[in-house]
């Protein structure tokens, strides 16, 4: 006979004992293996979302403005595109437009809406089943189901043919908004009765969307033929082929392109420059003819399509081209006489230029080349020192606006300058003239001079193609100061510098984020145009400048951002392991049972001769296949409870994860992961309760008894006495650090400090158990007190036991101290926040600003106050997306934000930390983002940001205040960040958060503002008797009413105190499955009781008979077992509510928990509910006991 | 009438063939002072009378009285209290709770009834005394001999002054000189609480110190 065959004959033997133990290794396992298959679901199902919503788009060429469809062909014919990608489509795509439907009287919009001009070949980038998308002609659009839903359109609708919706892009401005130049109003352009052809669902490519989230986007998908037609005349003016699109779509195929074939895709591009928006433009002034026939001027004019060149662009051409010329051209408001205030010379540009052989007007004083200039110094034409009737020597005042406009107010500034010189000017015969876009030059009967050239000035469509001045397309008015010389001098000479400043001045007058040079001037003799435009290219290719094209490795990064804002699989199995410490404390309690069970047998093999290795190899093998088999069984179970879990996630607690997107994935690596850990842990928690045996006599074993009856009870009570206070140390300590920390680290921290403080308390409590009865209460004797004394006869499995109950008891009522509910520090006590898809210029705050933003006559309540804050769209990273962000969405907060939290009576934001120093610092954090210049951006100098704590944590993975990090959008602007303060739990949460200054340095392309905070003011809203179109007719408040008049901008505001809620609803909604989980636990905790009181009612027969035998009924007899199951029970109750009140006291201090009473008592009632019916079971074995045989000699 | 009175008692026990009679048709007449041993091989019934005279097991046919009161009329709650009243147990196995003192065990069949009271616990006192024990009251059973459990056990019969102190095999577990000490014990202490005693038990020489000696042999005292 072997060990083995021994240890199969006793799992046998003793099957019922075995099956306890078994499952008590089930519940553990499956609790591990649950956990893993939650991680491994959450992964795969965000997996599965990406390949869906990317269909087999592998690839996506982005650019910020729009390039020739054609490079979709071009790029299709090479063979590195042969050998590594299958297909490409070029489309339009404007992720901010809105929808609206009317019906009746009722107009419903969607805000925030990805527009798609596509061609048909799109739809073959699915991977979905669906075939059966009508193909895009005319104007028809296809619309997802989200849009559908929204805007209330039904598929009987569609298939009538009544659907008829207007879709709102917007109409990029040739110059950014925010400057000088650039328009205001008229930004959208509306593509009106489209019909909705179909209704596809939001599966496949219908979720389409650049950025990873499991909600649901809204898509509407168009012909692209039809936006290149609408956009023709505007955005696409400058274009010479209106064959345009902004992104490509690239697939392999098959196999994720690797980073480098996506690297060499960019490089295999090859765009022209107007690609990039840069036009190249002969520019050539001759006179006379034959041999006669002087040149007075050939350059090569490079110019942007958005009026100024940016950084990267002129350090390029400077590179390329060093001995190009740069010219800075301005338009100045007036040109006074310094004791003039009007009557000058309006409307003129100037241009920043430094005079040397290669540029040097002539004096028409001196007739001779003029020298360079001066700081400060100007040189008027003739025509406008003679209009303005100023000589060389005087001052000439120069009034101008500055070139950044902020709501888009203009600001008119002014500089005095010397009139060092006057350039002579040849007036032509005839002027130039623009017919159908077409140009003839003038014509000359003197000879022209070099600064006879409009072509000084880049072009600007409104305005260098204006018929007369007063036609002029502008942001202002400029009838106030025309006069009639000013047309005569616009038809002699167009946009022809009036005057010239050196280009030190110029910048320094006019530089702005968007840049300081409008032109560079080639010499011709550099080459042809082709020349010179594949020298640049190279230029650029080689200094691999962001010019606004880049290729996204979108499915790529979506992969990658499947590995989830929060590791499930780590989450679950740290908050469930007071679960499984519950289900191992269960094992022990089993276990030690069957072990006193048999201790007889444990003695008579040592009697027999078996050492105590022997024993111990003897047990752990019969231990080893029980556990075997529990951790089978478990991993069965596992699988059920990971589908619960899963169920539970799609179902009620959906809100931790905003759409039931999840579904069940089971990795074998998981299972046997599973399996293997709860097999040893469980082997291992038996082997430690068997070294119990090893100090036992042999007599005392074959007695039956287990524990020792001169056991080493002082010694071991001395230890823990002086160990239990040094964990409770240890453990407040940690629990302290926890409120520093964040992420998985606090919840590490915390979790770690309860462990320790319930260690502690449970070692108080068996010190206290094996301590003898004091003196005086000897002989004082009632029915509870000799229930206690009967907990207090075994004490290590009467601690097991209440451990069992309090691990539960702790997870339950520190879950719940975390629980949150919206208050005014989340919100600021902000009313709304609001959002538009297009940006907003006019102050919303100012009456004024809101008549211009929403009609003459609107206006607001009184008191509500509107902060505009800028908005570059990113990904977002709440707590409501699951994705992994690296490309967050950024607010741009203005100083008036900042310093409102200065005043005493403003409520401010909960905070999470910061890293003020200062008084000013400490008292308002937002000051940590003030600078008077805008931050570098770089790993030396990077931006200061604030975020939502959860959003720093979970979804960027940052956990200390202080850290600086990268982040590179896809747009392409890259920078470095530090996170100098963190909220907690605001309405601020999944964006980075930084000052205006940064913000416009950063992304200087993004004008206007998309994000609003509203607090709501008293009183009346204004609305006009004589209602406008679109007018609210009810608008009973100012939210309202901004909803309705700017909602061609997407204008759509949300609750803030709902938004809160429905943020904090996230972390409830864990903590709600957490608290299952205490749940379960507690189930274990509660069939442990049983378990241990049936059994020990078992053990204690011949006792119990006695009892009955001395008078005592059964009735008695169940209530003293009653009475001890509800004393280990609310010890129990005691120890895990004591250890979790102890380990948040800290997180009390700094406003991070509190504790919901109610529903807390609840939950323990419910507790104390089950314990006891648990208890009741117990008792009732006692009644079907014959007790009073056991009492036989 | 006799204080105590088992007439005819009849005991069957069921077995998948005949009905198995273990006790056929005993009776005993004992009074208060009076004192019986029975005697008898190994499963002749000894210890089932006993169980019976101390309602810890009912009769097939027959009826036991005690004081005056039929046994076989009581429910089980007025039972339970007419036993802790009148009727002292003491086993082979002293069944202490191993997490009482010594007198605390004498004073469980106090708590049957309620709370102990100081009265109850000075009586304990007092017969842990008389059983010389006054020295080890509060020490729990681990830390007694065994025949000094015992005598918590006799202690522990006698605390509500019953009737009648019915012991089961009281010695067969001890030593010659500790079972000769709780024999003694035991009739010293019935003579002075003059109390009915019945003691099952093998030892001839244990018998013989009772008054009257009976032996059960198939089913009947002969």
């Amino acid at each position: 006979m072997t060990n083995w065959q021994i240890a199969l004959k006793s799992l046998t033997y003793y099957l019922r004992t075995n099956l306890a133990i078994a499952l008590g290794v089930a519940a553990a396992t499956a609790v591990l293996t649950g956990a893993l298959i939650v991680g491994d679901s959450m992964r795969h199902s965000l997996r599965s979302l990406t390949f869906e919503r990317l269909g087999q788009i592998d690839e996506m060429v982005v650019s910020e403005g729009f390039f020739q469809e054609k490079l979709a062909d071009d790029i299709q014919q090479t063979e590195f595109f042969k050998s590594n990608y299958k297909s490409v489509t070029p489309a339009i795509m404007f992720p901010g437009g809105t929808v609206q439907y009317e019906t009746g009287d009722v107009a419903r919009r969607a805000g925030r809406v990805t527009v798609l001009g596509i061609k048909d070949e799109f739809w073959t980038f699915d991977n979905s089943e669906a075939n059966d998308r009508p193909n895009l002609a005319g104007d028809t659009v296809i619309i997802n189901q989200t849009v559908a839903d929204d805007l209330q359109i039904s598929a009987a609708e569609v298939a009538s043919g009544t659907a008829k919706i207007t879709v709102r892009i917007p109409k990029q401005n040739q110059l950014p908004a925010d400057s000088a130049l650039g328009k205001k109003t008229d930004l959208i352009e509306s593509l009106v009765d489209l019909q909705v052809i179909k209704i596809i669902p939001t599966e496949g490519l219908g979720r389409f969307g650049l950025h990873p989230t499991q909600s649901d986007p809204f898509n509407v998908f168009l012909p692209i033929a039809l936006l290149q037609e609408r956009l023709e005349q505007t955005v696409l003016s400058h274009k010479s082929d209106p064959a345009q699109a902004n992104v490509l779509m690239v697939s392999s195929g098959g196999n994720l392109p690797t980073e480098e074939i996506t690297n060499q895709l960019r490089a295999e591009m090859k765009p022209s420059l107007e690609d990039y928006g840069l036009y190249l433009k002969r520019v050539t002034e001759k006179f006379g003819s034959g041999d006669s026939e002087q040149t007075i001027y050939d350059y090569w004019s490079l110019s942007s399509d958005k009026l100024v060149l940016d950084s990267e662009t002129t350090h390029s051409i400077a590179e390329s081209f060093p001995n190009a010329k740069p010219v800075f051209t301005y338009l100045a408001n007036e040109f006074l006489k310094p004791d003039q205030t009007s009557g000058g010379v309006p409307f003129s540009m100037v241009s920043s230029i430094d005079f040397d052989s290669s540029f040097q007007p002539i004096s028409a004083i001196s007739n001779q080349p003029i020298k360079p200039l001066g700081e400060n110094e100007i040189v008027l034409n003739q025509w406008a020192a003679e209009d303005l009737k100023v000589e060389v020597g005087s001052m000439v005042k120069v009034l101008y606006f500055e070139p950044e406009t902020t709501h888009g107010s203009q600001t008119e500034s002014s500089a005095e300058m010397k009139l060092v010189d006057i350039a002579k000017l040849t007036q032509p015969d005839t002027p130039i003239e623009i017919r159908r876009g077409r140009v003839r030059r003038a014509t000359y009967s003197k000879a022209p001079t070099l600064i006879n050239d409009p072509d000084m000035t880049p072009e600007v469509p409104g305005l260098t193609d204006a018929e007369t001045v007063a036609a002029w397309d502008l942001p202002f008015s400029t009838k106030d100061r025309l006069r009639p010389q000013d047309d005569t001098y616009w038809n002699d000479y167009r946009t022809t510098p009036k005057a010239f400043v050196s280009l030190a001045t110029g910048q320094k007058l006019w530089d702005s984020r968007f840049g300081k040079i409008t032109s560079y001037r080639i010499s011709a003799d550099a080459g042809s145009e082709a020349q010179i435009a594949e020298r640049l290219l190279a230029q650029f290719e080689s200094d691999k400048a962001k010019l606004g094209i880049h290729v996204v490795p979108i499915k790529r990064r979506g992969l990658a951002a499947s590995s989830g804002s929060t590791p499930f699989d780590v989450l679950f199995l740290a908050l469930s392991m007071f679960v499984i410490g519950a289900a191992l404390i269960l094992v022990s309690l089993l276990f030690r049972l069957g072990l006193q069970q048999r201790a007889s047998e444990v003695g008579l093999l040592k009697a027999a001769g078996f050492d105590q290795k022997q024993i111990r190899k003897l047990w752990l093998s019969e231990m080893t296949i029980v556990s075997l088999i529990g951790a089978v069984i478990g991993v069965l179970l596992g699988i059920g409870y990971a589908s619960t879990m899963i169920w539970g996630l799609t179902t009620w607690w959906v809100g931790a994860i905003s759409r039931p997107f999840l579904t069940m994935n089971i990795s074998p690596l998981s299972l046997i992961a599973g399996l293997l850990s709860g097999l040893l842990i469980c082997v291992l928690t038996i082997a430690w309760s068997l070294r119990r045996t090893r100090k036992q006599p042999i007599r005392g074993l074959l007695a039956g008894n287990l524990e020792s009856e001169l056991s080493t009870v002082g010694k071991k009570r001395g230890v823990m006495g002086l160990l239990a206070p040094l964990l409770i140390v240890v453990a407040l300590g940690l629990a302290a650090m926890a409120t520093q920390l964040s992420g998985e680290a606090q919840a590490g921290s915390f979790m770690g400090a309860g462990f320790l403080m319930l260690a502690a308390f449970l070692m108080l409590v068996y010190q206290w158990l094996q301590k003898p009865n004091p003196a005086e209460q000897v002989g004082r004797l009632s029915l509870s007190r000799m229930a206690m004394l009967s907990a207090k006869r075994n004490p290590l499995r009467s601690t097991l036991t209440i451990g069992l109950v309090a691990v539960a008891s702790f997870l339950i009522a520190a879950v719940s101290s975390f629980r949150l509910t919206p208050n005014d520090a989340g919100t600021a006590r902000f009313d709304w926040i609001a959002q538009s898809s297009q940006p907003i210029f006019s102050d919303l705050s100012t009456t004024e600003g809101q008549e211009e933003a929403l009609g003459r006559d609107f206006t607001l309540s009184k008191g509500t106050e509107v902060v505009s804050i800028r908005f570059k769209s990113g990904e977002d990273a709440s707590c409501n997306n699951l994705y992994q962000s690296t490309q967050p969405r950024a607010l741009g907060l203005p100083p008036s934000f900042v310093s409102r939290f200065d005043e005493e009576e403003v409520t401010s934001f909960a905070w999470g930390g910061s890293l003020a120093t200062s008084d000013a610092e400490k008292k308002n954090p937002w000051h940590l983002l003030d600078s008077q210049t805008p931050h570098a951006g770089t790993e030396d100098d990077p931006i200061p940001v604030m975020m939502d704590k959860n959003t720093a944590n979970y979804s960027l993975k940052i956990y200390m205040l202080g850290t600086v990090k990268k982040v590179v959008y896809d747009s392409g602007e890259t920078f470095h960040y530090k996170v100098v303060g963190f909220l907690a739990n605001t309405i601020l949460q999944g964006s980075l958060l930084m000052s205006e200054t940064d913000f416009v340095a950063m992304f200087p392309d993004l004008g206007g503002y998309q994000y609003f905070l509203i607090r709501d003011g008293e009183g009346q809203v204004n609305v006009p008797a004589n209602v406008p179109e679109n007018a609210p007719l009810n608008a009973s408040s100012s939210v309202e009413i901004l909803e309705s008049r700017l909602g061609d901008q997407g204008f759509d505001a949300r609750s803030a105190p709902k938004l809160l809620a429905n943020f904090m609803a996230v972390q409830n909604t864990y903590l709600s499955t957490f608290q299952t989980l205490g749940a379960l636990g507690l189930l274990l905790g509660t069939f442990g009781l049983a378990a241990v009181q049936i059994r020990s009612v078992l053990e204690r027969k011949k006792e119990l008979g006695l009892l009955r035998a001395v008078g005592f009924n059964r009735k008695k007899l169940s209530t003293m077992v009653l009475l001890e199951n509800a004393w280990l029970l609310l010890m129990g109750l005691a120890v895990g509510v004591g250890a979790a009140l102890f380990t948040t006291v800290p997180h009390w201090f700094v406003g991070t928990a509190s504790v919901p009473w109610l529903a807390l008592a609840s939950i323990f009632a419910a507790i104390v509910l089950v314990g006891l019916i648990a208890g009741w079971l117990a008792s009732r074995v006692i009644s079907k006991m014959p007790l009073l045989e056991s009492l036989r000699a | 009438m006799p204080d105590f009175l088992a007439q005819d008692v009849v005991k069957e026990f069921k077995t998948p063939t005949d009905p198995l009679r273990i006790l056929d048709g005993v009776t005993v007449e004992l009074d208060r002072g009076q004192n019986l041993a029975v005697i008898g091989p190994s499963g002749s019934g000894k210890s089932t009378f006993l169980h019976i005279a101390g309602t810890l097991d009912s009769a097939t046919t027959g009826s036991v009285s005690l004081l005056g009161t039929d046994l076989g009329s009581l429910d089980e709650v007025k039972m339970a209290k007419f036993r802790n009243e009148n009727i002292g147990f003491v086993f082979q196995e002293h069944h202490l709770l191993p997490q009482l003192t010594a007198l605390e065990n004498v004073l469980i069949p106090v708590v049957a009834m309620g709370e102990t009271s100081s009265e109850s616990i000075e009586r304990a006192k007092m017969l842990l005394d008389n059983v010389g024990l006054a020295d080890r009251m509060t020490h729990r059973p681990a830390a007694l001999s065994g025949g000094e459990r015992q005598r918590v056990a006799v202690a522990r019969a006698l605390v509500q002054s019953p009737a009648m102190i019915l012991a089961d095999e009281p010695t067969g577990s001890l030593d010659q000189a500790n079972a000769e000490t709780i024999g003694q014990l035991l009739l010293d202490l019935q003579v002075q609480d003059n109390t009915i005693l019945i003691c099952v038990t093998h030892s001839s020489s244990l018998a013989g110190l009772f008054q009257k000696q009976v032996s059960l042999e198939n089913g009947k005292f002969v």
